[in-house]
């Protein structure tokens, strides 16, 4: 199997699902430990998909989430097509890994989404103290295997 | 692939300079706001449902004893509304013993609550009312028991509301017991506003009412924004910090209520030539 048509549907759906986790209401004290879903979407795509998964897919990924996120546009867009860079250079690394080494690896790329996305919310007059960055990116690397456990066994369908 | 990136980064650093410093982007942000909309109706379905299974599948007695209630609520509020048309009959009159115009009427127009801006740091809310019913950008809303914020961005029938525990936002407010002018700024926390500029000689108590003074052309005069609930005067600082509670319940609500302020200005007509003329700013 050589086609690529699964691809696109399936990564359609992991984003969509991925936003609505991302805007799905929540108490606003616990609307502080929402995980980035669609930063997780992203990495996984470039770690196992890396061969169609590229920068500009996650760049338009993030513009997506902040215009319906309403933030400041080309936040999410940016740090999202860097993070997904980093994975595509390193993905062959990153796949050899065991899980637990995984989630160090991803707290650091969500750690870094985090920190660049609030710096742009800064520009804006928003800053969140630093706790509350920390914190999310915590539980973001919690949820990794999580979305690897969901999403890996699926890989029939979109892998040639 | 390190060229792409270099790009979208040049890309992505051109779009947050025209988002933050210009107004370039406002035309686009409101059609954003009504694409948005559906996928936050959709994210709200589970508690839509919960809603429709909670008022669809409920007992006759408890429906019973609700309207009873709601009956003997009605009951107060109509004796409070006899009390009220008095007054605006009495105001009325003062006001033309002062010779300015009246400003107590205005129209207002319920939208329901679509969505919550995802961030916490963030204070925004998405109702379902746009340019079709004659929203702007800059209308005040209320709640039943006070301000909440103001339109930031119209598409023709969804728009985002920026609330007054924004840390954007700022609102020109009155101590309702002596008419001290302050301003209530949103410190990012749906349960505190601070207010600026204190001095420690100001007459100000816990528990005083801040209403809004109408000042700044947003907001219409006279709508409760806070109550005051903590002062606390530091020797070492020229002003002291006071934390004052929203009335409106920031957090918890699901209507709302759009207010279509005056374009007219209040403007008290005296016969001092002196006087300059109001010059009118379209809100």
């Amino acid at each position: 199997m050589s086609d690529n048509t699964g691809y696109l549907p399936w990564l359609a759906v992991t984003v969509f699902v991925g936003l609505m986790l991302s805007i799905y209401p929540l108490p606003a004290h616990y609307a502080w430990f929402r995980p980035e879903f669609l930063a997780l979407v992203c990495i996984f795509w470039s770690v196992f998909c890396p061969y169609r998964f590229g920068v500009v897919m996650a760049w338009c990924i993030g513009l997506l989430q902040d215009i319906v996120v309403g933030d400041v546009w080309g936040a999410h867009a940016l740090s999202l097509a860097f993070i997904a860079y980093l994975c595509l250079c390193s993905y062959q690394r990153l796949r050899s890994y065991r899980r637990g080494q995984q989630m160090l690896w991803v707290f650091v790329l969500v750690g870094i989404h985090e920190v660049f996305v609030n710096w742009v919310q800064g520009l804006n007059g928003y800053a969140a103290p630093v706790v509350m960055i920390i914190l999310p990116t915590l539980i973001t690397a919690l949820c990794w295997p999580l979305v690897v456990g969901l999403l890996k066994p699926t890989r029939n369908i979109w892998q040639g | 692939m390190g060229a792409k990136m270099a790009a979208l980064f040049v890309v992505s650093a051109v779009l947050v300079a025209l988002f933050v410093t210009t107004p370039f982007l406002e035309g686009a942000r409101n059609k954003a706001v009504g694409l948005a909309a559906p996928l936050y109706h959709l994210a709200d379905l589970p508690h839509n449902l919960s809603e429709w299974s909670r008022t669809r599948l409920i007992g006759r007695d408890k429906l019973i004893q609700e309207n009873e209630s709601l009956r003997s609520e009605l009951l107060v509020h109509q004796r409070k509304l006899q009390q009220l048309a008095f007054l605006a009959a009495e105001n009325t009159r003062l006001r033309q013993l002062l010779n300015s115009a009246d400003t107590l009427n205005q129209r207002v127009l319920v939208a329901d609550l679509i969505g919550v801006a995802p961030d916490p740091n963030i204070h925004k809310v998405f109702i379902n009312r746009g340019t079709r019913d004659g929203v702007y950008v800059g209308q005040p809303v209320v709640d039943a028991s006070g301000l909440i914020g103001q339109v930031v961005n119209v598409s023709s029938s969804n728009s985002s509301v920026l609330l007054i525990s924004d840390t954007s936002h700022a609102i020109p407010v009155q101590i309702n017991r002596n008419g001290v002018r302050l301003i209530a700024e949103g410190r990012g926390s749906v349960f505190e506003l601070g207010l600026r500029h204190v001095s420690s000689t100001l007459d100000i108590q816990e528990g005083d009412l801040l209403v809004s003074s109408g000042l700044g052309d947003i907001y219409p005069a006279g709508y409760p924004v806070a109550t005051v609930e903590k002062i606390v005067y530091d020797p070492g600082k020229p002003f002291a910090d006071v934390v004052a509670v929203p009335m409106a319940q920031l957090n918890r609500n699901r209507h709302v209520l759009l207010v279509f302020a005056q374009s007219s200005k209040v403007s008290v007509v005296t016969g001092d030539a002196d006087a300059s003329p109001e010059v009118q700013t379209p809100p």
